[in-house]
């Protein structure tokens, strides 16, 4: 796992998991580059959608926290972070 | 009869018919749809408005000539017997009885104040052959406003298989809309105030075509909505134009948050984005301090918002990764964690347990996408305060370690709030509005007094004819200058979703209402985009902003000349 890949946000949620294997966190995935074909395979397995994308280095997954770990461990990966919800801007 | 559930006009015309006055009855009917009256028999027959139980039955009335046209909603049409106004009032499940009357052609103000009408009259434009596209609460596609106009819906929170973009949700084709509805509203007010076509308060591309995703407003599926409507905009070979009313202050405030990075990448030639500046114009939501030495504290209050669930915490700063801060909390009792240094191997944070709470302190190294430092704060205090009570002060301390730069910027978000000395009124405007190629947008006041649909006035203390308090000022953290423009957005009168609750003070017509805030304002330019886009489909998001900056200007200022509150200024439709 390497943490400095890992946002503040999802290091402190990753921090209260206690299922590693359940697909609990909605994540942005940045990559160093464009995905070449088997990083795209390995997106692809994580339930990423990459078919007509591939020209993207931005990617949402729901993934576990194994997967984080996983996915922190790739050279090609540079961030993973939380998504988080917005709140809509209304007022009454 | 129960005089209760009866507008205060509709039951004035009834008396006058029960008195025989029927020169007075024909003077107060004129104005409302009323049938066969013509020698003010009493088994003439008026069309009502029902404010209802959304699943009541009323189908038992139709012996006595009651005819409610809609089999469930909250409201609903009826077309029934003057004298049978009181059967109707007696029903346990009729909440209250309006007239329906006739309805001038009501735009509403706000259009008139940026000179809309009349370039759609000079331009011919409408927004013909332009996508629409609304991420936001789903809509109420049985709104006539809405009628044909509606492409696809992907609802994200139904069952089904998703779309390549994402494989959850269910995607609904024009005959089968109707299984995704709005519970909230906000989505089908926004759509309206975009492209609603409708003589009572017309859209400002009202010849758009809709596609529309009802999301769960996670970042992650609102950018998988924006791929959604760019790519089925592609597919049917048209510009787009893509709404987002909604925000946040999670992120780093310069536009590298990944929603944001995302936009800016599926943004281009015909596909462009608005987003809303945000309403914490008046909210303490933000706190600066230059350290180059010491130590600095800063005050901060948690209390409960309108969120449910416990109450919790949470502070996000943001400095330069030249410099390195050491960070600890103090609780109300005066308690304090240990300081915490940026830790670049292993876990990021560490847990503390004072007396006024848990604490938990995440110090990452650079963050590997702007190359700044970010510390996070979470608090989950075991004493829950009064709302408003700001007495229990807890405090973030910052103390420099290695700097040069020194300027460190912290926002509150969730249940946290600075002290009115600690915040300052700048840089109040999150992602997705800090993304780089949307069109960011900030509200200004055309109405603050109104009448109800029953009859009652109404008013609000904000000051008409300049910015709305609320709109969230910029700039950036990194200097960018945000929002760009400001447009109409309160108080604004669009479609209301008979799937929601609406507050009645806010009905203004049949079907329409009154909401407030930069997520109007931002369809209003939503609607303007769509507009410029059927005139010229290549724009790209430089070209809409050159076309858009230089159509307005800050009152008492030259063209060109951005304002923190306003951006470049109140949009001019005359300028475009």
């Amino acid at each position: 796992m390497i943490w400095q890949k890992v946002d503040a946000a999802l290091a402190s949620e990753l921090g209260s998991a206690q299922n590693l294997d359940a697909p609990q966190f909605s994540v942005f995935i940045q990559t160093s580059r464009t995905p070449g074909p088997s990083e795209c395979d390995y997106l692809s397995k994580l339930g990423v959608p990459t078919g007509n994308n591939a020209q993207k280095q931005i990617f949402t997954a729901t993934v576990s926290a194994r997967d984080i770990h996983s996915l922190s461990d790739q050279s090609w990966v540079r961030a993973v972070r939380l998504s988080r919800k917005l709140q809509i801007a209304v007022n009454t | 009869m129960n005089y209760r559930k009866i507008a205060p006009s509709l039951l004035s015309a009834i008396n006058d018919f029960e008195r025989r006055d029927l020169e007075s009855a024909k003077t107060r009917f004129r104005t409302m749809a009323l049938f066969g009256a013509s020698d003010g028999a009493r088994d003439a027959r008026i069309s009502v408005l029902l404010h209802c139980e959304p699943e009541a039955d009323f189908r038992h009335h139709a012996d006595q000539g009651i005819i409610v046209n809609q089999r469930k909603g909250r409201v609903r049409t009826a077309l029934l017997p003057i004298g049978q106004i009181d059967q109707l009032s007696e029903d346990p499940n009729v909440l209250q009885l309006v007239a329906s009357r006739y309805m001038d052609i009501q735009m509403d103000v706000a259009a008139g104040v940026v000179n809309l009408p009349k370039f759609r009259t000079q331009s011919g434009l409408s927004g013909k052959n332009v996508i629409v596209g609304i991420v936001d609460t789903g809509i109420d596609s049985t709104h006539p406003a809405f009628a044909g106009r509606i492409q696809r819906i992907w609802d994200q929170t139904l069952k089904g298989s998703g779309v390549p973009e994402g494989a959850y949700g269910a995607e609904l084709l024009p005959q089968k809309l109707a299984a995704s509805t709005d519970t909230i509203g906000h989505g089908t007010h926004v759509s309206g105030i975009a492209a609603g076509d409708t003589t009572t308060y017309p859209g400002v591309a009202p010849k758009a075509e809709y596609i529309i995703v009802k999301t769960d407003l996670g970042q992650a599926h609102i950018v998988d909505g924006v791929n959604y409507v760019f790519r089925v905009a592609e597919d049917l070979k048209r510009p787009v134009v893509v709404n987002l009313s909604m925000g946040s202050h999670y992120d780093p405030h310069d536009g590298t948050d990944l929603l944001s990075l995302s936009l800016d990448s599926q943004s281009g030639p015909g596909k462009i984005v608005c987003c809303a500046a945000g309403n914490e114009g008046q909210d303490d939501i933000h706190a600066a301090v230059t350290l180059l030495s010491g130590d600095a504290a800063i005050r901060f209050a948690l209390w409960p918002s309108s969120s449910s669930g416990p109450i919790k915490g949470e502070l996000n700063g943001w400095y330069s990764g030249k410099d390195q801060f050491e960070i600890s909390v103090i609780d109300p009792g005066g308690a304090q964690t240990p300081f915490q240094r940026i830790i670049t191997s292993g876990r990021h944070n560490r847990d503390y347990s004072l007396p006024g709470g848990q604490v938990r302190i995440v110090t990452p190294g650079f963050d590997p996408t702007n190359g700044d430092h970010n510390f996070l704060i979470e608090i989950q205090p075991l004493t829950i305060p009064e709302e408003g009570d700001h007495q229990d002060l807890w405090q973030l301390v910052l103390r420099a370690a290695t700097v040069t730069d020194g300027r460190v910027d912290i926002w509150a978000v969730c249940d946290t709030v600075f002290a009115r000395s600690a915040a300052t009124d700048e840089m109040k405007i999150g992602s997705p509005g800090a993304c780089s190629s949307a069109v960011t947008v900030a509200a200004y006041s055309t109405k603050n007094q109104w009448i109800d649909i029953q009859e009652r006035q109404h008013s609000e203390t904000f000051p008409v004819n300049t910015i709305t308090p609320l709109s969230s000022p910029g700039p950036l953290r990194n200097g960018i200058k945000k929002p760009d423009l400001a447009a109409p957005g309160a108080l604004i009168a669009a479609p209301a979703s008979g799937n929601a609750t609406t507050d009645p003070r806010l009905v203004v017509a049949p079907g329409f209402y009154l909401n407030a805030g930069t997520s109007m304002a931002t369809p209003f330019i939503s609607g303007v985009v769509a507009l410029l886009l059927e005139r010229d489909p290549s724009l790209d998001p430089n070209g809409i902003k050159r076309i858009l900056h230089s159509a307005g200007a800050v009152p008492g200022q030259s063209v060109g000349t951005f304002d923190p509150k306003w951006g470049y200024g109140l949009l001019n439709a005359l300028g475009i």
